[in-house]
Parts: C-alpha cells; structure tokens; sequence
C-alpha cells in the first residue's frame, strides 16, 4: 500500500460528462444494447467484453416472506460485475436495489438462481464461509449505523482485519495509511461521535478498502450526508476503489452520482429495466 | 392528551422477550422485598412477644434481641441490592422504548408528552411487575415456613407483611420505578431523529478507589477499638453488631463505586495491547460505558461481599455449649443460607436481565459487524470478553473487600471452612455468570443473522 494522498481535485479523474440536457435521462451515459421497449429484459446484464466477472448473478428471483402475502422483491436478475469495474444501481423506492446488494453480497440467500464468486456459488458454500467470503473479498459502505461506536477511526479500520487473523500491529499499520490516504491523518484516534458524517463515512471507506476486498457494496452510503459532502465522499469512495483494483456496486438516488460510475443499471419491480454505459467510460 | 390515547397504539408492538424483560426484574424486585421484610416482621413480632421480665433477661429473650438484629443486618444487606434491580429494571424499560418515542417526536408530540407516555409505560410494568412479585412472594411464603430458627417454626401469618403493608408496597415500588425513569429520561434527549446520548468521553475519578479503601480500613479501625468500648454495655453486643453491620453497609455500597472506576482503567489497558478482536472489542465497549460493564456483575458482586459478611458472622456461631446456644446457632447458620439464597436469586435476575438486554441494545451492531464478515463465534466471544473483564475484577475487588472485613478476625486465629464457603461463593457467582451469557447466547445468533 502507497500512502500517496489521493487528488481531492475531481480533475485529475477522466472527464464522466456533467449533467445531461434531458433531467428524466440519466446524465451522462447512453445505453448499451437499447432495449427495444422499456421493460424489456436484455439478455444478460454485463459490460462490455473484458475480464473475466469478479461476480456472476443468474436468474436471481427473492420473495420475502411465506406464500401469501409475499413480495417478490427479485424477479429475474441476470447480472455480471467484472473485476474493477463501478456500478451503479438506480431505480424507484422499493424495486429491489437493496435486495439486490443483499443477495450478491451473500448475505440474504436468493429464493432461487445463483450468483456466483470466484468460480464458487455462494449458496454451496455454509453460513460460516459465506461470513469468511464476506469479510475477505467483499467490502460494505451503508447509509449509517456500521462504525463500533466505542472504537476509535483506527481501530474500527483494523477490526475485520484482525477478525481475518492478521496481527493488530500489521493491520494497524495498513490502517492507519488508509485514513491518511483518505485524509484522515490525526483524527485515528477519534471515536465516531466525534468525527462529522463525512470523515464518518470516509472510516468506513477505509474500513471497506482495508481488507483488499474484490468487490465494494456501497447502498446509498451518502443518503445521510449534505449534497456537497455527499458527493465528495463519493469520489473518494469511487478513486479508492480504483485504486485498490476492488469492483465497486453502489445504490445511488442521485443521478449525477450515477454518472460517476462506469455503468449504471436501472431496476423496476424487481428486474433490470435497463442499463448504461458512461460515456468514454473504460473499456 | 390525544397523543396519551394513542400511546397502546404505538407502544404496543414489541417483541415477548423485551416486554418480559423489566417485568420479570420488577417481580423479583418486589418479590424479595416483601419476604425480607415479611421476615424481619416475624422476629421483630416474637422478640416484641417474649416476656420482658424485670430481672435478667431470659436465655430466650436475649437470643431474639440479638437474632433480631441480625434480621435487621440481613435487610439491610438485602434491601438495597432489591431496590437496585428495580431501578436497572425500570432503565432496561425505558431503553427499549426509546426508539419508539424519538418515532413519537417525529410525528408531532412534544418532549414534556413524550417523557409522560415514557414514564406512564414504566410504571404500568412496574405494576403488573409489582404485583407478580407479591404472588410469588405469596407462593413460597409457605415453604419458608420449614425453615428452622432454633424456635417455634414461624407460621405463615407470621411471614407475611401485615395487610396494610401490600398496597403501600407496590405503590412503592411502582414510584420509584417511576422516579428512576423520569432521572434516567433526563439524561437522554429524545430528539425526532433518534435518541441523542451524551457522547462525551467517560472519565472516571480515582477518588472512587480512594472512597472504598477508606470505608474498608474505617471498618478494620472499629472493629478493632469498639468491642472495648461496649465491653461494659448490657446488650453490647447487639449495638456492636448494628455498628459494625452499618459500615458493612457502607463498605459494600462502595464496592459499586470503586467498581465502574477499576473497570474503566483496566478495559483502557486492554485495549490498548489486546491482541485480538474479541479482547479489543470487549474492552473498548467497558471503556466507553464502565458503569454499564459494573452493572451486569454488581448483582454478583453483592452476592459475593454478602457471603463474606456471613463468612464473618459464622465466627459468632462458634459456642453450642447450652441448648440455647445452640438454637441460637441453628438460626445464625439459617439465617445465613436463606440471605446468601436470596442474593444469589438476586444475582440470578439481575444478571440474567442484563444480559439479555445487553444483546438487545446491541442488535443492530451485531447485525452490521456480521453482514460485513463477523462470525457468530466471533460475536459471542467479544460478549465474552466483555462479561469476563468485569468479572474477575468484581471477584477481585469483592474478595477484597471482605479480606478487609475478615482482617480483624483473621488474627484471631479462624476456621478454614470459612474460606472455604467464600470460595465456593465466589464459584457460585461464576457459574451464575456462565450460565447467563449461555442462556443467552442463541440470542446473539438471532440477531446476528435476522433481516435488518
Ligand atoms: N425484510 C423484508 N420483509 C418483507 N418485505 C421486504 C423486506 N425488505 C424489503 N421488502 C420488500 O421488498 C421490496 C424491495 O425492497 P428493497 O429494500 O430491496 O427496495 P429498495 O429498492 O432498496 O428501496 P429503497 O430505494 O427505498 O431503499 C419492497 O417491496 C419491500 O417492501
Ligand atoms: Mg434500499
């Protein structure tokens, strides 16, 4: 790990169009294989050719609760993420982004479908290794409520990676780069309470990134945040994970911060309504 | 107070275990309150009914005097750690609530109604609490009967409070559990958003540590000078006993304040070099909260000193020479059980309740850190650590404590079965403490892994 400080400056970063003409599109992207009518399912949800998929969703239907009376909040996802790549999830209250995340990431088990990490399906896998899948390849960055209040920003960074079995003085140091990084140096030793919510969340950046996961989780990790510290929280959220080679999936209301993403997919009542590619987004 | 009429609607949703909760601890409290003093109105009935002779008094006449004021220790020792489990219980009320009325701020009702709605639903389980622990107190009433004194067996009707006692007991109890709330609410801003804590950073005095170590050598102090000075007295060993039982008192009291106070500083050294995340974990948790790290073994802590003080007061059983004394032995040695019986169910409740509401509290934590890779094991070993730390300090500090309640008497040459009860007292206290993190330990995997 280098501990260059990342630009605070968005410059740097290849130019993601600024906001569209037309307000109901998304900004800044097009899509990619244009479905023929809204609604339409394309095939399958991934990106252009590339790697190899860090995760492969197929078929992915979750209903909560017993037959009658449950919602199908997953009707068919077919979804691939490729290693590196951000993506970001849009789509009306309710459709399923959050069931979506949840699913991927192994911590609710589809009602039926696969989705399938490193050549493993996550439901062949037990409890307590979908846990150890969690905490080794997989990072998360929620809304609120998922820093150890009594812990100071340092160590709650160093946790997980103590959980993993690295020793705390290894894993301290690697911590403690991070937060400077994300330009946190002097406050390791603050607790949460004491940090504003956007260093908050930027501990739980390092905190998700600290562990070298492959794929980030992120559902709606500034929905608690004002705009402007919203989103340079996210550009933070989106250079690390870059940097750190970690594939980003990221549940966003806000458009402008879609278009920050490389693909931005788009869900309505449980399926993948349509998708698109930012404009001279990587290849 | 259209927004009091609609509290059953939005109070009434909350799971079994979280209403069950401070009731059952309301219950016990009251419960063991009635009996105790049920208990110390029976001597006092029959040391009031013996004949008051105008020569010396009889052998049985001294015998209750001086039995009396051991009930008198015995409630003195018991009643505080009672009325203690009621306020942790009306606390434990209101925290479960406490999301419920920041969604009762949001939607329009003003501090003052939404602290009334608070306090009304305390009280309201403090009652229903109240009145469980009379039934039960009535239930075993019967059974204490078989207890023997060294004298006629009490009756029931002895046992029982007298009528006028029952309401003027639970409107009591239901007071202070209301009063407990209502300071407990001062400390908590209710805000729409949720419940904002003072977040300042604990800082506890060392003039805590200097408090009880003053209290314990005051104790060694008197009782090294005052049997000389009521050697002359008639009855002067009942006054000894009444002196000595006040510093008791005292000194187990401050037990609660050095303990938060030791807790603080150890569980900052640990954490510091813990070397790994459960150690880590736990400790930092009793670091920012030592009051609440104390509370879950202080039910314990008070048993543990009480079985010390009993380990002190078994040096007086030793002179069964006269029938009377012996009868007199028979009840200290009853007398003695039935108050370490009564602590160690104390302990029991408070211990079990806290834990219980500890992973309660602590839900949504559980369910982050295991979406984000933390095993159940790993969880429960965390709870561990932040059961153990206090623990072993409360054995620590109780033990302590009654070495220097045991000093005076120690030179005097003293049994080795003395010892021996503390020990297995101390053994009692750790298997109550296993025992209530395994009961509650399916918990922590429920939570863990429900739907957020
Ligand atoms: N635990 C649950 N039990 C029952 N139904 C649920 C549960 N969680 C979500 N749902 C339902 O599943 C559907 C999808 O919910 P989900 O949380 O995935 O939506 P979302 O797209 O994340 O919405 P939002 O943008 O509001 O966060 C909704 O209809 C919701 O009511
Ligand atoms: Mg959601």
């Amino acid at each position: 790990m280098t501990s260059t400080p990342l630009p605070s400056q968005p410059a740097s970063r290849p130019a993601s169009q600024p906001v569209g003409q037309d307000p109901a599109a998304y900004p800044g992207a097009r899509p990619a294989a244009a479905p023929a009518y809204p609604g339409a399912q394309p095939a399958v949800a991934q990106g252009p050719v590339g790697p190899a998929p860090v995760l492969q969703a197929r078929a992915l239907r979750h209903s909560y609760g017993e037959k009658a009376g449950a919602t199908l909040a997953l009707d068919g996802v077919d979804l691939d993420i490729r290693a590196a790549e951000s993506v970001a999830v849009m789509g009306p209250s309710g459709c399923g982004k959050t069931t979506l995340l949840h699913v991927l990431a192994g911590i609710l088990p589809p009602t039926s479908g696969s989705v399938v990490h490193a050549g493993a399906s996550l439901d062949s896998l037990s409890d307590a290794a979908r846990t150890r899948l969690r905490r080794t390849s997989f990072g998360f960055v929620f809304q609120d409520g998922q820093l150890l209040p009594e812990l100071t920003a340092l160590e709650n960074v160093v946790l997980p990676r103590m959980l993993g079995g690295t020793s705390r003085r290894a894993a301290s140091a690697e911590a403690s780069a991070w937060l400077d990084r994300l330009g946190l140096a002097g406050m390791h030793e603050r607790r949460p309470g004491q940090l504003s919510g956007g260093q908050a969340q930027r501990v739980a950046i390092a905190r998700a990134l600290a562990g070298r996961p492959s794929v980030v989780f992120a559902d709606e990790p500034t929905g608690a945040l004002d705009q402007t510290t919203g989103h340079s929280v996210l550009q933070v959220l989106a250079e690390a994970c870059q940097d750190a080679g970690a594939a980003l999936v990221m549940v966003t209301h806000d458009p402008s911060v879609a278009a920050t993403c490389e693909r931005t997919i788009a869900m309505r009542d449980g399926r993948i309504a349509q998708q698109f590619h930012r404009e001279g987004g990587a290849r | 107070m259209s927004l009091l009429s609609t509290a059953p609607l939005i109070l009434r949703r909350r799971g079994g275990i979280a209403t069950a909760l401070p009731i059952i601890g309301f219950a016990a409290s009251t419960g063991i309150l009635a009996t105790v003093l049920g208990g110390l109105g029976a001597f006092a009935s029959r040391a009031a009914a013996s004949p008051v002779g105008d020569g010396p008094p009889t052998a049985e006449a001294s015998n209750l005097s001086f039995l009396m004021s051991c009930a008198i220790v015995a409630t003195v020792l018991l009643v505080p750690s009672a009325m203690s489990l009621g306020s942790a219980a009306a606390k434990l009320s209101l925290s479960r609530r406490e999301r419920d009325l920041a969604a009762v701020r949001l939607v329009g009702g003003t501090t003052a109604q939404v602290g009334a709605l608070a306090v009304a639903d305390v009280l309201a389980q403090a009652l229903i609490g109240s009145l469980i622990g009379l039934l039960a107190h009535l239930a075993v009433s019967p059974a204490l009967t078989a207890l023997d004194f060294g004298m006629a067996p009490f009756s029931v009707g002895e046992l029982l409070m007298p009528l006028w006692a029952y309401p003027v007991l639970v409107i009591a109890a239901t007071l202070l559990a209301g009063a407990s709330a209502g300071i407990g609410l001062a400390g908590v801003a209710i805000s729409p958003l949720g419940v904002a804590r003072d977040s300042r950073i604990v800082r506890m005095s060392v003039v805590r540590l200097i408090v009880w170590a003053a209290l314990i050598v005051l104790f060694i102090a008197a009782f090294q000078i005052l049997p000389r000075i009521v050697g002359g007295i008639p009855n002067g060993i009942g006054v000894l006993i009444a002196v000595l039982a006040i510093l008791m008192a005292l000194v187990i009291g401050s037990v609660n304040i050095v303990g938060p106070f030791v807790v603080w500083v150890v569980a900052r050294i640990i954490a510091a070099v813990a070397p790994g995340p459960a150690l880590l974990v736990g400790a930092r948790r009793l670091a920012a909260d030592p009051r609440a790290g104390w509370r879950a073994v202080s039910g314990i802590t008070f048993g543990l000193v009480i079985a010390g003080f009993l380990t002190l007061t078994s040096m007086f059983g030793n002179m069964d020479e006269t029938a009377s004394e012996r009868a007199l032995s028979t009840a200290l040695h009853t007398g003695g059980l039935l108050t370490l019986g009564i602590a160690a169910v104390l302990a029991a409740v408070s211990t079990g309740v806290t834990q219980t509401a500890r992973v309660l509290d602590q839900a949504r934590v559980y369910r982050s850190q295991h979406v984000a890779g933390a095993t159940v094991s790993a969880l429960q070993r965390a709870r561990i650590a932040e059961i153990a730390i206090p623990l072993a300090l409360a054995a620590i500090v109780a033990g302590l404590s009654a070495a220097g309640l045991l000093a005076p008497v120690m030179s005097g040459g003293f049994a080795v079965g003395a010892v021996a009860q503390y020990i297995a007292s101390a053994l009692g206290a750790l298997g109550l403490v296993a025992l209530s993190v395994a009961v509650s330990a399916p918990l922590v995997g429920r939570v863990a892994r429900s739907d957020a």
